[in-house]
């Protein structure tokens, strides 16, 4: 029964067996499958790109303008990217207000947007749709939802009194809020700091867990640096008491002419509760500020004045006072004041006879004092004198603008003479600072080349390639290669029994002529017989052939079918012929004989032997 | 029923080496996910700093873009970020680490002209206008201009050459065709071992103890001793040394004539 059974168990086995294989492929597939899932996942998730469009405010008077801000987000690089086309909006007259860029990392997700604004100026009234905001990026298009404005006539706008107010009344705290803007000077010269403050007064806080949100004004035509926020401050004002919450920023005005600082802004949280049914926010708006910016005055400017406004003292030392010539000293340029310390330009230093002088390296001490930006920028140059003698670094002059006195100054340097000393080791031609070449100067009038593209490749590139995994493979494969190749023809060649006769046919000759040996001096007969049996048995193993009926004759054909040269084949069916001529015609055999026949022996095997490793691998 | 007993045996077998093959495409499977979720989270860590040190550079803050530049720099060996972070220290008037910067990005990358430029322009408003460094061997020329991986594919040529010449010549029967195949192997086996030979120069030059000054002057000594003599003129930023020893807060360079001096430590950076 079993044995009747044996064949269905086989069968099931190998189905098992089968299976199993199966399996096994099936979820590498599925493997595989995945992790090429895997990874276009992460492609199709790092191509993420949004299109957003917003316009603020949507209701516009005839005479207003709205701002339209078109917004790309992605989670990848975006390249070049080209703005959008604005120009199917018949009903407005559209202008480009520029480009906004932002990069973030929040925990190991990048989002990078950029936002274009423009500015809508209406052409007629009505309910318009601002449709058809597209951009292209690579191949694919992308569309932004349509956005609804309206336009309505100058008399009939909405009051929007949330947003003009600069005083609110909280009806159920009572607290008053006010808000107001102001700069201490209102009539500044070109890059005269003024004092821009924001003030929020009120009586009584409002109850809410959220503070009071402040949004500056856009301050783009100022240079500006943040001073301090100043609390705490009481005011009685028309009888009531205030608290005061001031925020100052230094402004430098970047040029001339009448600017307009917009309304700052201030959202009042409002908590629900008392009467409200939800939390919301009240909006403070500021008036707007007016500067008159002054130009700097065109009388009695200096020759070379740089632009330079502000209070300012300037100071030049050398780290020595005698150095030799070829060794290099340090001039200390200090720029000292109150002003735009950031944007002041480097003193001309007056060139030096015999002196070289190299880029500064320039070193900002910034800090602010009573709301005004001060503090110092210091040069250092290195100069190296190339002939011995006393030598002056002459005054250095530094014309600026004084705002409060309203005219030109000159700050001036002391005169500091170096004493060089001849250098020994110069002549020598030793380590010395050697003179800059005519390709040195023209470099130093160069600037170097702009960083590289981020769109590269952000790969680590070693520098020991034998560190590496790839670096082995590729050196051990090809040897692995060839030893498989190698031990694939060693095992073929020991499965063929034609092969393994031929591979041992010699060693079994030479051993039936090392036998004959016994036979040299007494039996001559058989000492010839055993070499020409050891010759015949290497011929038949040699051919895969019986060695019984072969004769010199058949030997010779077979070497000669087999191709080896007619010197080898002559030398084997001689010395065949030779022993067959000595076993039936018998003579005692001398030494000499005996020695010659072996060696005639070895000589025939090793000339053929040298012919089969040529032909026969 | 003994047919049986094997069936039972072999299918219990089956069932365990097919448990097997699950345990490790799931074991493999947990792996491979866990390293690509972890290597694109620290390459996109990376690229985000790199790319927002590109965007701060271009918004003129070099300081801050310094700073990206050095975090990337610190993670991973590249030229363009070495190249970047040299552009950043030359903005910054920083001459010695924008030439630190363009050497390292050099190394990686020696045919780039963006690089050599650059490098150039900054040498030239070295003080010093001298290397002190000891003259390579006219056989440099070799393989100056090659990187590392370069040398190892152009050797990897003849070595091809040779193995297969090798796998054809055991399996070929023409005598001559193989006495010629065994030429190649020759000269393929010459031309692989001295491509081994010269990329073991491009590494020995590769590790050669190269540094560049930082500070702005540094005073050569006899002896790494604040009160020993001064040997030589001082050097300057930008200048490029050759290290023989380090000691403590002192380095031994190479000066020309076979001497020898000692700078403080903390006024070169290597390379």
């Amino acid at each position: 029964m079993g044995t009747r059974k044996a064949p269905d168990w086989r069968f099931r086995r190998a189905f098992a067996l089968h299976v199993s294989r199966f399996t096994f492929h099936f979820l590498r597939s599925t493997l595989f499958g995945l992790l090429v899932s895997v990874l276009f996942s992460n492609a199709a998730f790092s191509q993420n790109i949004t299109l957003s469009a917003d316009v603020t405010p949507k209701i516009i008077s005839l005479n207003e303008t709205a701002t339209l801000r078109v917004t790309v987000s992605a989670n990848q690089q975006l390249g070049n990217i080209r703005p959008p086309n604005l120009k199917a909006v018949p009903e407005f007259n559209v202008s480009y207000g520029g480009a906004s860029s932002q990069y973030n990392l929040t925990g190991n997700q990048i989002s990078v947007s950029i936002t274009w604004t423009y500015v809508l100026r209406p052409k007629k009234v009505g309910q318009f749709m601002v449709s058809s905001i597209q951009i292209s990026h690579g191949n694919q298009t992308y569309t932004a939802d349509p956005i609804s404005i309206k336009v309505v006539p100058r008399s009939k706008k909405p009051s929007q009194s949330e947003s003009t107010q600069d005083t609110f009344t909280d009806a159920f705290s009572g607290s008053t809020h006010k808000v107001e803007a102001a700069v201490d000077d209102p009539h500044p010269y070109v890059n005269e700091q003024i004092i821009y403050t924001f003030r929020y007064l009120y009586t009584a806080r409002i109850p809410s867990f959220n503070t009071p949100k402040y949004t500056r004004p856009s301050l783009r035509q100022f240079w500006t640096a943040e001073l301090e926020r100043k609390q705490g401050r009481r005011q009685v004002i028309d009888g009531t008491l205030y608290s005061i919450e001031e925020i100052q920023v230094g402004l430098f005005p970047i040029a001339a002419g009448k600017i307009t600082i917009e309304p700052a802004k201030l959202s009042l949280p409002l908590a629900a509760g008392r009467g409200r049914l939800q939390s919301s926010s009240r909006v403070l708006v500021t008036n707007p500020v007016e500067v008159n910016v002054r130009p700097l005055p065109r009388e009695s400017k200096p020759t070379n004045f740089a632009g330079t406004v502000g209070q300012y003292r300037i100071h030049a030392q050398t780290d020595r006072g005698t150095v030799e010539a070829g060794d290099g000293f340090t001039l200390r340029v200090r720029v000292a004041g109150t002003g735009n310390i950031e944007t002041v330009p480097a003193p001309t230093v007056p060139t030096l006879p015999n002196m070289a002088i190299y880029d500064p390296q320039i070193t900002d001490a910034i800090g602010i004092v009573d709301s005004k930006v001060q503090g110092s920028r210091t040069y250092e140059y290195v100069i190296i004198p190339s002939k011995e003698g006393h030598w002056t670094v002459p005054a250095i002059n530094y014309p600026y603008f004084d705002p409060q006195a309203e005219n030109y100054q000159i700050a001036r340097t002391v005169p500091i003479t170096i004493n060089v000393l001849s250098n020994p080791n110069q002549a020598a031609g030793g380590t010395t600072l050697a003179g800059i070449t005519q390709s040195d100067m023209h470099l130093l009038k160069q600037d170097i080349r702009y960083i590289k593209p981020d769109s590269l490749e952000l790969s680590d590139q070693h520098l020991y390639p034998y560190k590496h995994v790839s670096f082995w493979v590729v050196q051990t494969l090809p040897i692995a290669a060839v030893l498989s190749v190698w031990f694939y023809r060693q095992r073929q060649g020991k499965r063929d029994p034609k092969q393994v006769r031929r591979q041992q046919a010699a060693r079994k000759a030479l051993s039936l002529i090392e036998d004959a040996k016994k036979y040299a001096t007494d039996e001559p007969v058989a000492f010839y017989g055993t070499l020409a049996s050891g010759l015949y048995q290497y011929i038949g193993d040699l051919f895969d052939i019986s060695p019984g009926g072969l004769n010199p004759q058949l030997v010779r054909q077979r070497c000669e079918d087999a191709g080896f040269p007619e010197s080898t084949t002559t030398q084997i069916v001689d010395t065949l012929t030779q022993y067959d001529y000595v076993r039936f015609a018998p003579v005692a055999a001398t030494s000499t004989d005996v020695e010659d026949a072996l060696n005639r022996a070895r000589a025939s095997i090793s000339e053929i032997e040298k012919e089969r490793q040529l032909k026969i691998q | 029923m003994r047919g049986m007993k094997n069936w039972k045996y072999g299918r219990i077998e089956d069932k365990k080496r097919i448990l097997s093959h699950f345990i490790f495409l799931v074991c493999f499977l947990s792996f491979s996910s866990w390293w690509m979720h972890a290597y694109s989270q620290s390459q996109s860590t990376l690229e985000a700093s790199y790319w927002s040190a590109d965007a701060l550079y271009q918004g003129g803050q070099y300081q801050q873009a310094v700073e990206k530049y050095e975090q990337v720099a610190g993670s991973i060996q590249n030229s363009a970020v070495y190249y970047n972070l040299g552009n950043a220290y030359f903005r910054l008037g920083n001459r010695g680490k924008a030439i630190l910067n363009y050497e390292r990005a050099k190394r990686l990358t020696p045919r780039d002209k963006d690089t050599n430029f650059n490098l150039k322009v900054a040498k030239a408003r070295n003080v010093d206008s001298f290397d002190l460094v000891k003259p390579l061997s006219g056989f440099s020329l070799l393989y100056g201009a090659l990187r590392p991986n370069e040398i190892v594919w152009i050797g990897l040529i003849p070595y091809w050459i040779a193995t297969i010449s090798l796998i054809v010549i055991q399996l070929i029967q023409n005598h001559r065709f193989q006495r010629a195949l065994r030429y190649v192997v020759l000269i393929g086996g010459i031309g692989w071992l001295f491509s081994l030979l010269v990329l073991g120069l491009k590494i020995r030059e590769i590790n050669l103890p190269y540094a560049i000054v930082i500070t702005n002057q540094v005073t050569v000594r006899s002896e790494p001793d604040l009160g020993s003599e001064t040997i030589a003129l001082p050097l300057h930023e930008g200048t490029k040394i050759q290290l023989q020893e380090e000691r403590n807060d002192w380095v031994k360079i190479y000066l020309p004539d076979e001497n020898s001096g000692w700078l403080s430590a903390d006024a070169v950076e290597k390379i």
